[in-house]
């Protein structure tokens, strides 16, 4: 959770104290996602010296008698989206705070094999499941064109909610890329092993892409359903077992493609 | 149906609540970050829920009580409204990303340095006085950090090696800066006290005036000890030979270097006491002071204000990650009833509500030895909330305070936190220490040194449970006019 102190090294006050770019460690083993998820932090991180002066004007403008409502809004946007922002960056520099008792004396293996397992099979699902409740969260927003709750606060609420699941698209990308880092460890990466490696995830994002062009099927084809009954149509049922097929395939395709390739080697 | 009836003591979701709490433990024992332990736990049972539990939960009734969960995919479409009302729209948490930012650009101001320097010089003629010297700087940066494990660094990599060239007893030396570094987590600004102050909605300006007086009595506690300890034992703590004279300019040097720390805990503080700004303003208002300390030490360039930035961004990050999770998490553990579960437990443990409070503040200290403070105030407060507020306790708010029992027990989990991080043999604050330790201090030293302070924070918390106005009248004072 703090820095490790490596024994050998200095321990000096000013060692101690130095600061450095979490987003520099381990540079040369990050991927395309993981430089996206660094850079979008780069630039969020400018949000908090201007929440400071957020919070600053505010508190000397009341002072003198003009309050402004819509700062008050500003500060737990700029906060709301800077925290996002924060936990996907802290799944690429792999700060999440773990209980490293036993944790430690782990072989890099056995690390890895942990690593690519939470993020995986427990977190990846968790964004997979926040980034599809949030968009539909955010369109119902828009539609409303949801506003403050105060007259003079800041309006356009939606754009607040809407950035939400593309944050989030964002912590899938970075949890991806960190997954993928670990995987490298223990096995060959290749379109099986990943499957493997996020089988929940997998699974949830297969589901989810069937139960959508389902969707659209029914309600293109049939010009008279409401929308809201569509997804009691039968066929949904059978979704999930649809989609776990789907991916059977695409994982025997895999395996093929692995075998050749090993022939050709 | 032998075996059956072995178990049905509980309810099937009373033994689900147990094995949830049985499995992330077991996660968190492998290694897997809290955050992903938490959401990884809720999906687990979420499946299990609508796929094996629910579809068959007339068969399950016939051998044992069960509550049906009514999870659904549909109804994860909550989870998105209360991630946004939990945890992007909290003006309250507006503080905590501030409260780190003026943490590390304190840090990186040298005021900690300094103050070292120039305490070192007055009170190195003081039998005692570099203990004390130690002392006073964990008072005054407690301001500065609410992650105990960085104070206790600090504070032992800037004091123990005067400590040792002036021969202190390796005990004695290491035992100070423990318990010094953990007093951050208590004396505002604190982080820990903004978490404290959302999970269980109180005010976060009462939460910090009522912390202030208990972290000074803590404080005057220590100092006491050292003083006592050093005329007692004078061979703990020699005095130097070759001391420098306690001339006007040392004096001078020592009061420039503490006046700017203080200053900007006055800033804090006053701003919050005086109602001239929110405890969450107060947060930027410390922020930019933080940052003009630095500037006026000339220590502020691009880089250190660039890392400064994106150290906090960090920082938030896993703190966040926390929260997200855990709102997730209680999500469905009370979908599960999970959180009555837990109050029926809690509430029906003693008659007397002292002793329920008594019963919680021991669990606090258990987690304590295995969690750090994020996670036991964003799992454990907000499941204990209803449990304490139900209870009869005279606790006086002087008509002041709203819920002053609660903020009373908000001050007495955070003393037992502190104390349980000091508690030999597995104390977050030791490991910390010993981590940072010269050649030749061992973990030993340390748990003989911790020891006394362990009993006086044990003293502490029980004049705070005792006489709870300690932590009610400064509030009270507050915001009475």
């Amino acid at each position: 959770m703090t820095q490790k102190t490596d024994p050998q090294e200095e321990l000096t006050v000013d060692a101690v104290l130095a600061i450095s770019d979490p987003g520099e460690v381990d540079r040369d083993q990050h991927g395309v996602f993981d430089r996206l998820m660094i850079n979008v932090g780069n630039v969020v991180a400018w949000a908090f010296p201007l929440l400071m002066l957020a919070i600053v004007s505010q508190v000397v403008l009341r002072g003198n008698g003009f309050n402004q409502a819509w700062l008050d809004d500003a500060q737990w946007w700029i906060y709301g989206f800077a925290m996002l922002t924060a936990f996907g960056y802290a799944i690429t520099t792999s700060s999440h705070v773990r209980v490293d008792i036993f944790h430690e004396h782990y072989t890099p293996e056995k690390k890895a094999r942990i690593e690519v397992f939470a993020l995986g099979w427990l977190l990846m699902p968790f964004l997979g499941i926040m980034f599809d409740t949030l968009f539909h969260y955010a369109i119902a927003s828009i539609v409303a064109g949801e506003g403050s709750d105060s007259p003079n606060g800041l309006h356009r609420l939606y754009l607040l909610k809407a950035s939400l699941p593309l944050l989030f698209g964002v912590c899938i990308l970075a949890a991806y890329a960190v997954m993928i880092r670990n995987l490298r460890v223990i096995k060959p990466v290749n379109l099986c092993t990943v499957i493997v490696g996020m089988l929940p995830m997998a699974i949830f994002v297969a589901w989810r892409i069937v139960v959508y062009v389902m969707y659209w099927f029914v309600y293109l084809t049939n010009a008279d359903i409401k929308p809201r009954r569509i997804l009691r149509e039968p066929m949904f049922e059978y979704a999930l077992w649809v989609a776990i097929v789907l991916l059977a395939v695409l994982y025997l395709v895999g395996f093929i493609r692995n075998r050749s390739v090993q022939a050709k080697g | 149906m032998q075996l059956l009836s072995l178990i049905d003591f509980l309810t099937l979701n009373e033994w689900f609540v147990l094995i949830i709490f049985l499995t992330f433990i077991a996660m968190l024992f492998r290694g897997i970050p809290v955050a992903y332990a938490l959401v990884g736990v809720s999906l687990i049972f979420i499946v299990l829920a609508i796929f094996v539990l629910d579809p068959n939960k007339t068969g399950i009734r016939e051998y044992i009580e069960y509550d049906d969960t009514r999870i659904s995919y549909k109804k994860m479409g909550a989870a998105a409204g209360r991630f946004f009302g939990g945890v992007i729209k909290n003006p309250v948490l507006v503080a905590l990303p501030m409260f780190i930012f003026m943490g590390l650009m304190l840090d990186q101001s040298g005021v900690a340095q300094r103050m070292m320097r120039s305490m070192q010089v007055l009170f190195g003629a003081l039998r005692g006085g570099l203990a004390l010297s130690v002392m006073l700087i964990g008072i005054i940066l407690a301001a500065s950090t609410g992650v105990i494990g960085a104070s206790v660094v600090l504070l032992g990599v800037m004091g123990l090696p005067a400590m040792m060239e002036q021969n202190y007893s390796k005990s004695i030396a290491t035992g100070t800066i423990a318990a010094s570094g953990t007093l951050g987590i208590l004396i505002p600004p604190s982080i820990m006290l903004v978490i404290m102050s959302d999970q269980l909605s109180i005010s976060l300006g009462d939460l910090f005036m009522g912390a202030l007086f208990p972290g000074l009595l803590l404080g005057a506690l220590y100092i006491t000890f050292i003083v006592i300890y050093g005329v007692l034992r004078p061979s703990a703590m020699p005095v130097p030979e070759n001391r420098e004279p306690v001339t006007g300019k040392v004096i001078a040097e020592v009061a420039l270097s503490v006046m700017p720390p203080m200053a900007l805990i006055l800033v804090v503080l006053g701003s919050i006491f005086f109602g001239f700004a929110t405890p969450t303003e107060a947060s930027g208002l410390g922020a930019l002071g933080a940052m003009v300390l630095a500037i006026l030490n000339r220590k502020l360039t691009y880089t250190v204000f660039r890392d400064v930035m994106r150290q906090t961004l960090n920082t938030s990050g896993y703190i966040v990650g926390i929260f997200i999770a855990a709102n997730f998490f209680a999500y469905v553990l009370r979908l599960y009833g999970g959180d009555e579960t837990i109050k029926h437990m809690i509430a029906g443990s003693f008659d007397n509500p002292y002793m329920i409070v008594i019963f919680i503040l021991f669990i606090v200290f258990l987690l304590g030895f295995l969690l750090d403070w994020i996670e036991i105030t964003l799992i454990i407060m907000p499941l204990v909330l209803p449990v304490v507020l139900g209870l009869d306790l005279a606790v006086d708010g002087f008509g002041v305070v709203d819920d002053p029992q609660i903020v009373w027990f908000a001050i007495l989990v955070a003393v037992t936190l502190q104390t349980s991080f000091l508690t030999p043999p597995v104390g977050f604050a030791l490991f910390y220490l010993k981590g940072v330790c010269p050649p030749g201090v061992t973990l030993g030293h340390i748990y003989k040194g911790v020891i006394p302070f362990v009993l006086l924070q044990l003293f502490g918390l029980f004049i705070v449970f005792e006489f709870p106005w300690l932590v009610t009248w400064l509030p009270a004072v507050a915001y009475a006019n």
